[in-house]
C-alpha cells in the first residue's frame, strides 16, 4: 500500500461489463482526434449507450453495444477487437460505388501480359504509349531500386497512370518511398497534430514534415501522371493522394478517396479487448483535414459505367489515359 | 595545497584497497504500467544480472568509497485477462561515492550520492502505431548503506533514490513516427520527486567464510514517473543471489603490512 501510494495514480476500471464500457468510452474520450471535425458530442453518445449496459449481459451482447457506440465515430480506422470479433465501420466505402474491377484491366487491357513486382502491377498500355502502375497496398514497400526498374520500363511513355484504387493504405513511409520519385525538390508533405492531453481541444501545433526527392542516380519522374482513386483509397493511400495531387505534373482523377487521415493507436480494456482509434490527425500540405476523403477537381471526377464494363472497358482508366494523350 | 596533496597520497600508499566485485542474478515479480501503451497494469516475471565494482578511494580510503554498477534487466508480463504480453528490457549504469563511519558493534554506515543512467524500452506488440515506449533517464540522488559484520557472515542494507535529473517522455498522444520526422519538443523533462520517483533497496545476507562471500538477499526497485499526462510504472521485487570477492592487485613496492581497507563492508 505504501509503495502504491507513492506511485503516480493510474485510473483503474472494474473488469465487469460496466467497467469495460467505462474504459472504452474514456479511452476514446481521451484520445480520439476528430470529435470537432465530425460534430460528435461524445457525452451525448454515452448517455444513449450507457443505459444499455448491465453486468448481466453476455460478452457478445456487450460487444455489440460497444461496437455500435464505436461506429458512432464514423471512422474506418476505429475498431473494437475481442477474442471473437473485430468491429468495422464500413459505410465510409459501402455507401459508394466500388469503381474498380481488377480483372477487367488484367484481362482486357493487358491480356494477362502485365509485369508484376511484389504486389505492384505495371506495364505499357497497348497502342496508347501510356504506362500503367497499380499499387494495391502500402502495407509493404518497394526499395528505390525496385521503383527505378518500374519507371525505367515505362520511360518511353508519354505519361503514366498510377492506379491506387482499392489501396487500403498501410505504412506511410512506404507511400513516401513512392512519392519521392515524383518530386524534384524538398516538398512539404503535410502536417501532424497530436493530442497533448485528454481534453477534446488539447492538440499540439501542426508539425510540418517534408519529403526529399530520391538521390541521384535514382529516377525522378517528371512527365505527366494521372493518379486514379476510388472510395476504397484509404489511410496511407489517402495521404499519398494528398501529396501527389499537390505536384504540378500530377492530375488527380477518379472518385473521392475514402479518407482515413487519422493515424490510429491502440489501447486495452480491462477484459482484454482492444480499441484502435484515430488519434493523430495528418493534414495535407495546405493544412486541410482529409479525413472525409479527397475529391478530384470536378472536371476530373469520373465513375465506372457498367455498360463499359460489359464490353471490357474501364471507364475511369480510359478517362485517365485520355488526359495523358 | 601541495602539502595536503602529498599527505593524502602518502596515506593512500600506506593502504591496500582491494576491488570488491559483486556478480548478481535477480529473479522475481514485476508490475509494469505505461499509459502511453495501455491503461492496464501488467504483472509477470522479472530477471536481471548485475555487476558492481566497489573500492575505497585513494585519497581517504578509510572514509570514502566509490562503486560502479551495471545491471541488465528484463521483464515479461501479462495483462489481467492474460491475452497480451508486454516485454521490458533495459540497462542501468550507476556510480556512487559514499562517506563511511565505523559504528559500535561492527556496524558500518555509509552515506553519499549516486548517479544513475537508465536506458530501456517496453514492447506491447498488439498495439498499432504505439507498440513501444522508450525509457531513458539520468539522475542523481542520495544513497545510504549499512553493514553489520559478524565473523563469517554479515547483513547489509542499501537504499538509493534519485532527487534530480532528466528523463524522456513523448507527448501525450505523440507517435514515435512524428518524433522520427523531427518533432523533438517536450521530450526531455526534469526529474524531481514530483515527477520521477524511484527507490532501489537491497537487503542481503553475506556468508563469508573467506575473502569470497555468497550473498542472498531481496531487492526492491520501484519506479514511478509522470510527464505530459502520461504515467509509467515499474515495480519489481526480486530475490538476489550474488558472489562477492575482494581482488588485490600485486604491488611489490607496497608495504606488506599495509592496512587492507575493503569496500565490501
Amino acid at each position: 500500500m505504501i509503495i502504491l501510494s507513492a506511485c503516480h495514480p493510474i485510473e483503474e476500471f472494474d473488469t465487469d461489463n460496466k467497467g469495460n464500457f467505462d474504459a472504452l468510452w474514456t479511452a476514446i474520450d481521451n484520445h480520439y482526434c476528430f470529435f470537432e471535425e465530425k460534430g460528435i458530442d461524445w457525452n451525448e453518445v454515452r448517455s444513449r449507450y450507457e443505459p444499455k449496459i448491465s453486468n448481466q449481459m453476455t460478452r457478445r451482447q456487450l460487444f455489440n453495444v460497444c461496437a455500435d457506440m464505436v461506429n458512432e465515430l464514423r471512422d474506418g480506422h476505429t475498431n473494437l477487437s475481442s477474442g471473437f470479433e473485430t468491429s468495422y465501420y464500413r459505410k465510409w466505402w459501402s455507401d459508394y460505388p466500388q469503381n474498380y474491377i481488377e480483372r477487367l484491366i488484367e484481362e482486357h487491357y493487358f491480356g494477362f501480359n502485365y509485369k508484376q513486382l511484389a504486389s505492384v502491377i505495371y506495364g505499357v498500355l497497348p497502342e496508347k504509349n501510356v504506362g500503367y502502375i497499380h499499387i494495391p497496398s502500402f502495407s509493404t514497400g518497394l526499395g528505390d531500386g525496385n521503383i527505378d526498374w518500374i519507371l525505367a520500363e515505362l520511360s518511353p511513355c508519354n505519361g503514366i497512370v498510377i492506379d491506387i484504387r482499392n489501396n487500403g493504405g498501410g505504412n506511410m513511409s512506404n507511400a513516401e518511398g513512392w512519392a519521392r520519385h515524383f518530386i524534384t525538390k524538398k516538398t512539404v508533405a503535410g502536417y501532424m497534430i497530436h493530442k497533448t492531453g485528454p481534453g477534446h481541444d488539447d492538440f499540439s501545433e501542426p508539425f510540418e514534415f517534408c519529403y526529399e526527392p530520391v538521390s541521384s542516380p535514382h529516377i525522378i519522374w517528371t512527365k505527366p501522371v494521372v493518379l486514379l482513386t476510388n472510395r476504397s483509397t484509404f489511410s496511407a493511400a489517402n495521404f499519398f493522394t494528398a501529396v501527389m495531387s499537390s505536384l504540378p505534373q500530377v492530375i488527380h482523377a477518379g472518385a473521392t478517396t475514402g479518407g482515413g487521415s487519422g493515424m490510429p493507436v491502440s489501447f486495452e480494456l480491462p477484459g482484454g479487448w482492444a480499441i484502435r482509434m484515430s488519434a493523430v490527425s495528418v493534414l495535407d500540405s495546405k493544412r486541410r483535414v482529409t479525413e472525409p476523403g479527397i475529391a478530384p477537381p470536378r472536371r476530373y471526377e469520373v465513375d465506372m459505367v457498367m455498360d463499359d464494363v460489359f464490353i471490357g472497358r474501364d471507364t475511369m482508366l480510359d478517362f485517365a489515359v485520355n488526359l495523358i494523350k | 595545497m601541495a602539502f595536503l596533496l602529498s599527505m593524502m597520497v602518502g596515506r593512500a600508499d600506506d593502504a591496500v584497497r582491494p576491488v570488491s566485485s559483486t556478480w548478481a542474478f535477480e529473479v522475481g515479480a514485476a508490475q509494469l504500467a505505461d499509459t502511453y501503451l495501455t491503461p492496464l497494469k501488467y504483472n509477470g516475471l522479472h530477471l536481471g544480472i548485475g555487476y558492481q565494482r566497489a573500492q575505497a578511494m585513494r585519497f581517504c580510503p578509510e572514509k570514502w568509497t566509490n562503486a560502479l554498477r551495471f545491471r541488465m534487466l528484463f521483464d515479461r508480463a501479462r495483462n489481467h485477462a492474460g491475452n497480451s504480453v508486454m516485454y521490458s528490457a533495459g540497462i542501468n549504469v550507476g556510480w556512487s561515492m559514499l562517506h563511511g563511519w565505523r559504528l559500535p558493534h561492527d556496524i558500518s554506515l555509509r552515506v553519499g550520492g549516486a548517479a544513475d543512467a537508465d536506458l530501456g524500452a517496453l514492447l506491447l506488440a498488439r498495439n498499432s502505431n504505439n507498440p513501444a515506449q522508450a525509457r531513458a533517464s539520468v539522475t542523481i540522488g542520495p544513497e545510504v548503506s549499512a553493514y553489520w559484520l559478524r565473523k563469517v557472515w554479515g547483513v547489509g542494507l542499501t537504499m538509493r533514490s534519485p532527487l534530480i535529473g532528466a528523463f524522456f517522455s513523448p507527448d501525450y498522444g505523440e507517435l514515435y513516427y512524428e518524433i522520427s520526422l523531427g518533432n523533438h519538443k517536450k521530450l526531455v523533462h526534469c526529474a524531481w520527486p514530483g515527477s520521477f520517483r524511484r527507490l532501489t533497496a537491497d537487503l542481503f545476507v553475506d556468508v563469508r567464510p573467506a575473502a569470497t562471500a555468497v550473498r542472498i538477499g531481496y531487492r526492491a526497485d520501484w519506479l514511478s514517473f509522470s510527464a505530459n499526462g502520461l504515467t509509467g510504472r515499474s515495480l519489481t521485487h526480486s530475490a538476489v543471489i550474488a558472489v562477492n570477492c575482494d581482488f588485490l592487485s600485486v604491488n611489490p613496492h607496497k608495504n606488506n603490512e599495509a592496512k587492507i581497507i575493503t569496500a565490501a563492508y
